[in-house]
């Protein structure tokens, strides 16, 4: 595969099958069981079923999906930490599989739950580790610290040994782990898990940051929309391996042409009708809660409506429903849109 | 009453799925009992007893020792068990349910021990049929099955003993090597203590360690007549209880102190 | 894309940057053991007790007997000394008693997408220096209190083989157990692999292997080699080896065989956990 001068990643009918053990049935005896050790029956799974995509320098990906859809796996793939069954990966013209140690100078990657900081030590030793597995020099790991500290503000988390922490502070520290040897190109596999909204943001404008300052290529996977539509300009939907949307985060939007409205409240009320005739579906409802789906254009009414209610507890606006996106898109054929 | 039978109930399923992985356990215990056996008929080539034991007395100690020291394997981690429900604030979650946190623990660990001697008991038997060794008598036999629950019963009060001390501090680890390196010494595990140098016997004889391998041991090997088991038998059963109160007013102390951090 | 290229020469190269490595993490375990590290003296302790076991237990049996084959109670003290420092070197390779757990947990992926080796890394991460650093020290005195209250003086060459076939013989167990512990890419965490993990609890060491029979010798030589630990380093300080440069020749081969077939396992188990998926 030619690399073309600003693509990073260029993808090509790449598929990743693996063989897991079939799930036998419950079996008791001590004959069973050693009936079961010898006789292992195995299916196939293919969790990444033949994608194509590219992307370019400097380009905030969000690669979204339900669970099981295969975006952990696609990111392993592309960081080089799976090798694939079929098809091609040229990753800023390397082949990660192949390449793995050379090419893994230029990337840098978060993990989800899986830490790169050591527990009991402060964070700034475990900085100094991962500063000599990349070979950077004194010089530039204090100009980098600096960076960090000035940017992001986390030169206080610096002294302070991570367990004793908060999972934004880990997740934030992570982050400037995954930089500190400043790649072209950042991986993110389920960086805002377990955060609370205040945390989530951090991170997102973090990166954000970093994309606009240091013109970083980033692709985050997450299963949460939200983060998506706030973060990323490129939205990639896959489902059971394959991509099913391939767009702008605008266009995605437009998909969806609803907002939902998920309201609590203290006491049993029930709706008015002038505002259950608005709702378009309601996805759940009991005596002391509803999500329903609301057009866009009714939602300022709507909410100010349900503000008004007595016994109110909490109202969240979500923009939008993954699974319902998914289902429009299958109802409407795959989706796929150049820019 | 009933829930400590439930708990011992899930446990027994819990080990019944491991059973394929006990036997695993087995891989070594051939090889040094062999080595054992060996090194033994040079040892007594030199002379035909060793501190009133003889060859085959001396085997069928070790026998009873190594299957012991499989049986117990579980048992070694309670400290750490305590230490970490303490730490960790689990053990809040056993405080707020009706059910007595070293009992459900002793229950446990009572399941996991009956299943162990129930695998272990045709390995003995084998292995005393290979090695053209005397199996004990019936009495023996029926002294030393109860002598294993008491000496099981030392060790857990023991190891959670050393657990509560998590309640003042963090840093038990080195006090329980110092102490289970104590208790290896006193414990019979290496060598029969009636092997040892008199004075070593004796501080023995005011250490509770002695109750864990050596008693039952020599019972099964035969060492003692039944009488003497008999005697043997109720030093082990002062001594779970001397432990067993211990352990509890460690506990109750230490639940004072508790300020369920963690979690 | 071809700036990236051109900084490959500027590279370390990959030997020379994991002996640089070994640095860093040596700094790193250092730090982070701190918490459950246990006062230089406790240890000392420690390690004195367990080596007194052995050497009680030899001094018991001298009680009833005058010599074990060609052995005195004094060998047989050495030998029960380098036994337990032959276990606190191995150590150094604590590493992989936790690889099966890590690989379930999938802890190998945060270093396989690094520059560096995920094998070097999940052991370095994890060496216990103080441990062998201890037992060093510990093993040192003892050895040289027994010398001196036995009366007893070697020769300096003799020392350094035994010292040396000490250390070939604790490296060529801890490949052992790194070999056992790759099996988890086939069978899991099961618990069996630990027995073997664990084999030190065994005290099969302080047993000099040369008194059994011939072929059993010969198995616990070069099969389970224990011999290599304890009976021959104290057969050698002691000069009642001939074939010295044999018996190392011997030992070295054993340690590349068993770092051959771990790096081999190493390939294979990897890429057994790529096509499962990780």
């Amino acid at each position: 595969m030619k690399a073309v001068s600003d693509e990073v990643i260029q993808v090509a009918n790449l598929a990743k099958e693996y063989v897991v053990p079939e799930k036998p049935p419950q079996s008791t005896s001590l004959g069973g069981k050693i009936r079961r050790f010898f006789d292992r029956r195995y299916e196939r799974v293919r969790a990444v079923n033949n994608i194509s995509f590219s992307v370019r320098r400097g380009e905030l990906v969000g690669l979204i999906g339900p669970n099981g859809a295969g975006k952990s796996t696609l990111i392993k793939l592309l960081a080089g930490i799976l090798t694939p069954t079929g098809g091609a990966i040229n990753v800023l013209g390397y082949v990660p599989s192949r390449d793995r140690y050379e090419y893994s100078f230029n990337i840098g990657i978060v993990l989800g739950q899986k830490s790169l900081l050591w527990y009991n030590i402060p964070v700034i030793e475990s900085l100094k580790v991962w500063r000599d597995v990349y070979e950077i020099d004194e010089k530039a790991f204090k100009d980098r610290i600096d960076f960090f500290s000035e940017m992001f503000g986390i030169d206080e988390l610096f002294h302070i040994p991570v367990k004793k922490l908060s999972l934004g502070q880990r997740m934030r520290s992570e982050i400037a782990a995954s930089l500190l040897h400043n790649p072209p190109l950042l991986f993110l596999d389920e960086p805002t898990i377990g955060l609370d909204v205040l945390a989530k943001s951090r991170i997102l404008d973090f990166m954000e940051r970093v994309n606009s300052e240091e013109k970083t290529t980033i692709v985050i996977s997450t299963h949460n929309i939200d983060d998506v539509e706030k973060l990323c300009n490129r939205v990639l939907i896959m489902d059971k391996g394959r991509i099913i949307f391939d767009g702008n985060t605008e266009i995605l939007r437009k998909v969806d042409e609803h907002k939902m409205i998920v309201a609590k409240f203290v006491k049993k009320v029930s709706l008015p009708s002038s505002l259950s005739s608005k709702v378009e579906a309601f996805i759940e409802k009991t005596e002391y809660s509803f999500s329903a789906r609301i057009a866009n254009e009714d939602v300022t009414d709507f909410v100010s409506a349900v503000i008004d209610m007595p016994y109110l507890q909490d109202i969240d606006v979500r923009s939008q429903d993954l699974e319902y996106i998914i289902k429009k898109i299958y109802e409407e054929g795959s989706v796929k849109i150049e820019e | 009453m009933r829930k400590y039978l439930s708990v011992m109930r899930i446990a027994w399923g819990v080990a019944r799925e491991h059973a394929v992985d006990f036997f695993g356990r087995f891989l070594i215990f051939p090889i040094s009992i062999l080595l054992l056996y060996l090194i033994w008929n040079v040892v007594f080539s030199f002379t035909p007893d060793i501190g009133g034991f003889s060859m085959k007395t001396m085997i069928n100690y070790y026998l009873a020792v190594s299957l012991m020291i499989l049986s117990y394997r579980r048992f070694w981690a309670i400290h750490y068990n305590v230490f970490s429900d303490i730490n960790e604030g689990n053990l809040s979650i056993y405080l707020a349910r009706p059910i007595d946190y070293q009992f459900q623990w002793l229950a446990r660990m009572v399941a996991t021990l009956s299943i162990n001697v129930l695998f272990t008991l045709p390995v003995l038997v084998i292995s005393s049929f290979l090695m053209q060794l005397p199996l004990p008598n019936l009495m023996s036999l029926l002294l030393f099955f109860i002598s294993i629950y008491l000496s099981a019963a030392v060790l857990f009060f023991i190891q959670f003993c050393i657990g509560t001390l998590s309640f003042w501090t963090e840093r038990i680890f080195a006090t329980r090597d110092l102490l289970l390196n104590i208790q290896s010494l006193f414990s019979g595990a290496i060598v029969p203590l009636a092997v040892f140098p008199s004075i070593v016997q004796e501080i023995s004889n005011y250490l509770p360690f002695r109750s864990i391998y050596f008693v039952p041991a020599s019972i099964y090997a035969g060492y003692f007549s039944n009488i003497e088991a008999l005697y043997n038998l109720g030093i082990q059963v002062f001594w779970v209880f001397c432990l067993f109160v211990l352990s509890r007013s460690f506990f109750n102390k230490g639940l004072v102190k508790f300020d369920a951090k963690g979690g | 894309m071809s700036d990236l290229r051109e900084e490959k020469s500027a590279r370390m190269n990959k030997v020379l940057k994991h002996l640089f490595l070994l640095k860093s993490f040596i700094i790193l375990t250092w730090k982070h053991q701190e918490e459950y590290r246990k006062e230089f003296f406790i240890a000392v302790a420690d390690f004195c007790v367990i080596t007194l076991l052995s050497i009680l237990f030899w001094q018991s049996i001298f009680g009833y007997i005058k010599v074990l084959g060609d052995w005195k109670l004094y060998e047989l003290i050495v030998l029960s000394i380098f036994g337990s420092v032959s276990w606190t070197i191995g150590n150094l390779f604590a590493g992989f008693l936790f690889i099966p757990l890590k690989v379930a947990k999938g802890d190998i992926d945060k270093y396989m997408s690094r520059p560096v080796n995920p094998l070097f890394a999940l052991l370095a991460e994890e060496m216990q220096l103080d441990e062998v650093l201890k037992g060093i020290i510990t093993g040192g005195i003892l050895l040289v209190a027994t010398l001196s209250t036995f009366g007893i003086s070697v020769s300096i060459s003799n020392l350094i083989l035994s010292l040396g076939l000490l250390l070939v013989g604790s490296f060529a167990i801890s490949m052992i157990k790194g070999v056992v512990s790759l099996l988890c890419f086939w069978v899991g965490t099961a618990s069996f692999l630990n027995t073997i993990l664990f084999l030190e609890d065994y005290g099969l060491e302080r047993y000099p292997v040369d008194v059994l029979p011939i072929r059993v010798a010969s198995f616990f030589t070069y099969i389970i080699p224990i011999g290599i630990l304890s009976t021959f380093p104290a057969r050698i300080l002691f000069g009642k080896e001939s074939n010295v440069s044999i018996i190392f020749l011997m030992a070295i081969a054993l340690m590349v065989f068993w770092v051959f077939l771990l790096s081999q396992m190493w390939r294979r188990g990897v890429k057994r956990y790529d096509s499962a998926g990780g």
